[in-house]
């Protein structure tokens, strides 16, 4: 991140403060409504024990969950693009899995897996499947015509073409998908633990908005903020390391 | 024949039939036209790649023994130049011997690349490039050489520099160059081919004897402006 990238996000991040400090103020709203960023700072550092445990849970789920996605969604992408057939029998699944409503599904892994980690794993790949098999799958499918003639020309197999060629080329398309995957596994593991937790960041922001500790919700709410920022720029950065530049044409 | 009795439908449109092509071996063969004539499938057919279209062809050529080279150059992006000349290798699941690597990198310092060896293509300028092509296509080592307008994107004296280099390293392969520049055509064949009209007919060009000195001044203020 260069000087002035880094400067702008502070600036965004506190005309977001003002902006919200401004707003409690200028409508008089009381704690229990609307916390001032202040108050859910005090809280944060208050309850940073609390919020700290909960977010352990979360973490490892928003990792696992990412990471199984990752795999099961890679394998998906290479199988359709490596077998014509296998691909127009895994279209419509792929596009199912987009179609189901992630809230509505998600209780019914609660009921098959329990309250444990599993289900919340199991949501958040549900969610993330889809942007990462069809962009992944997308991308592969869409090799330069020149580079294919070149593997024809040079006798390639259908594999070396497929690890040699088309997966290489295809590592932009994968970059996308995992972005955006990427941006949405934190919202996965809180929709997981939403239907059916005792534990976990989405279990603290339920239970403070049942007891009306709007502050405890706010500074939970600012964790998950934190957690998303570093899971995404980490990402960012790998994948600016390993992956992007490599296509540079 | 290289080529006989080739036919091309596309669109319900019949681009060419009953098209021949010789084998000139050991020369260059050149083939003129205008766009969307056909050239480019010709050539596909030759190096029996996929074409858009109907097609029916006989051809004598043997697929393992040729290359293919085109004006967007097909090196691959992500590869650094000498990994690009190995690339063969690689995808034929070839194991890639210490001769092979010291093969392609002195056939990169006789195109005068040896600063780009470890350099990736986009780093490379549009001569160095098309260099780096041929390098390939050398280190391939097939006997007939397609080149599918292979200069057409590069600036005039990168041009003649590199129909002198080409000229000089492909002397005793069979190449069949395909271009719409006729001075080009006339500077690089042994042998012309004009393809044109509507289906497409494959004209005999005689090559002047002359031609030398035809193109003499036009070389000279090509060498003023490289110097």
């Amino acid at each position: 991140m260069t000087l002035n990238k880094l400067i702008r996000l502070i600036l965004i991040i506190f005309s977001l403060i003002i902006v919200w400090e401004l707003f409690v103020v200028a409508f008089k709203l009381p704690e229990y409504i609307l916390p001032t960023p202040y108050q859910t700072a005090k809280t944060f550092i208050a309850q940073f024990q609390l919020i700290a445990t909960q977010s352990i849970p979360t973490i490892i789920e928003t990792l696992i969950g990412l990471l199984g996605a990752i795999v099961i969604g890679s394998l998906t992408a290479l199988l359709m693009a490596y077998l014509k057939t296998l691909k127009d029998w895994l279209k419509p699944v792929l596009l199912i899995s987009q179609a189901l409503p992630t809230f509505a599904i998600a209780p019914l892994f609660v009921i098959w897996m329990g309250y444990g980690m599993p289900a919340k794993i199991a949501t958040i790949i549900l969610m993330l499947y889809f942007p990462i098999a069809s962009s992944f799958f997308d991308g592969l499918s869409h090799t330069k015509s020149e580079f294919l003639d070149l593997a024809k020309i040079s006798k390639a197999t259908k594999l070396t073409t497929l690890f040699y060629i088309r997966v290489p080329a295809a590592l932009p398309h994968f970059a996308t998908g995992l972005r955006v995957a990427t941006a949405g596994a934190p919202m996965g593991a809180i929709i997981g633990e939403w239907v059916g937790s005792s534990k976990g960041l989405g279990f603290l922001i339920l239970n403070a908005n049942a007891r009306m500790q709007i502050d405890v919700l706010f500074a939970a709410l600012l964790m998950l903020i934190l957690w998303n920022f570093v899971l995404y720029f980490s990402l960012d950065w790998l994948l600016k390391i390993f992956v992007i530049p490599q296509n540079r044409e | 024949m290289l080529v006989s009795e080739a036919q091309l439908t596309y669109q319900h449109k019949i681009i060419f039939e009953n098209l021949n092509l010789p084998f000139h071996r050991h020369q260059w063969t050149g083939i003129l036209g205008p766009s969307g004539v056909g050239k480019s499938s010709l050539l596909r057919m030759i190096a029996q790649l996929p074409i858009q279209g109907k097609i029916s062809y006989h051809t004598d050529a043997l697929q393992t023994d040729i290359s293919y080279m085109t004006q967007s150059e097909t090196l691959l992006p992500w590869l650094s130049i000498v990994d690009n000349i190995l690339i063969g290798l690689k995808l034929r699941r070839q194991k890639i011997t210490k001769s092979d690597h010291f093969l392609a990198i002195s056939l990169l310092d006789n195109l005068g690349l040896s600063e780009c060896i470890n350099r990736k293509p986009a780093q490379l300028s549009g001569g160095q490039r098309q260099r780096a092509g041929l390098a390939r296509t050398l280190f391939e080592n097939k006997n007939i050489i397609l080149l599918d307008e292979p200069f057409s994107s590069l600036d005039t004296p990168t041009k003649q520099s590199c129909y002198t280099l080409f000229k000089q390293l492909l002397m005793n392969k069979t190449v069949i160059f395909v271009t719409h520049d006729p001075l080009e055509a006339l500077k690089l064949g042994d042998h012309l081919y004009r393809l044109s009209g509507q289906p497409a007919q494959l004209t005999p060009v005689v090559v002047p004897s002359d031609k030398t000195n035809l193109l003499n001044s036009y070389d000279k203020l090509i060498e003023e402006i490289n110097a």
